[in-house]
């Protein structure tokens, strides 16, 4: 459940990273459907017409967050061409098995007492999670998911 | 010798104490010390270099550093500034990396005058990789 200085940073914060250099690059729109989640729309640097639509989740705010791919035109979150394929992210099994998802610290719990694979101490929780998808799609692209 | 305000930051230090979060919220004023009235890198053998760390609110800041410095020499004042170690531990090995543009920069032995191509500043982000062992 989030407290109410997480929803507060939250908000701040989602005003914030529309004034990073990269956000000219993003489409962002909040998850009503949860109190701490965000939709945003990315592409590799290279390839500006491969567009991925980001759902960004988070539980703990100051934890790691969920990372999905959700399909531009269906709205489905279980299509593994909606995904892009980079270091750590599986779209076969619609995860990013990396220390920064939720996803990855849940399949490998002893990565939380690892000092390489601990998720790090992070004081802008949305900042920390679009500019490593944003890297990750910059550096590691390696095209569209295969269905 | 003159002084000069050259950026305001708020620093929101998050902490929990018996699992509840808290704020504290600081404002440091950066005063950058100026000599004989001129500002910072201005001259031609320096610049103003400016990392920021994904999970930081503060940059690093090197308002005079040398543009024949090496990505290698920089490297480890960053690492310092942020309290970050990189080596094999844990069963896996933690690198951190300068990015330009959003591209990883893979040659520590290219000169931040290089990068800059001719301007006084140089903005650059440092990134962590991870592979397991």
């Amino acid at each position: 459940m989030a407290t109410e200085l997480e929803k507060a940073l939250f908000e701040e914060e989602l005003q914030a990273v529309r004034g990073l250099p990269e956000a000219s690059r993003w489409q962002i729109e909040r998850d009503d459907a949860v109190p701490l989640g965000l939709f945003a729309v990315v592409h590799p640097i290279a390839e500006p017409a491969e567009l991925y639509r980001a759902r960004i989740r988070w539980t703990d705010y100051f934890g790691p967050f969920s990372l999905k791919f959700i399909n531009l035109a269906t709205g489905l979150d279980n299509d593994p061409s909606a995904w892009p394929q980079c270091f750590g992210f599986r779209p076969g099994c619609l995860d990013v098995c990396l220390p920064w998802t939720a996803e990855g610290q849940a399949l490998h719990p002893e990565w939380r007492t690892s000092v390489t694979q601990a998720f790090p101490k992070v004081e802008v929780p949305m900042q920390f999670a679009l500019l490593q998808l944003q890297f990750s799609m910059d550096n590691t692209y390696q095209g569209r998911g295969h269905r | 010798m003159n002084t000069e305000i050259t950026e305001v930051i708020e620093i929101v230090e998050i902490v929990k104490v018996d699992n509840e979060v808290v704020e504290i919220v600081d404002e440091v004023i950066e005063i950058v010390e100026v000599q004989h009235g001129s500002s910072p890198a201005h001259d031609h053998d320096s610049l103003v270099v400016k990392v920021r760390y994904i999970t930081a609110r503060k940059p690093f800041v090197d308002p005079r550093a040398p543009r024949n410095e090496t990505l290698g020499a920089l490297k480890p004042r960053v690492l310092d500034f942020f309290g970050l170690v990189e080596g094999s531990t844990g069963g896996g090995t933690k690198s951190y990396h300068f990015a330009l543009n959003g591209i990883v920069q893979t040659n520590l032995a290219t000169e931040l005058g290089s990068l800059a191509h001719g301007e006084h500043e140089l903005k650059l982000d440092l990134i962590e990789r991870f592979e397991q062992g």
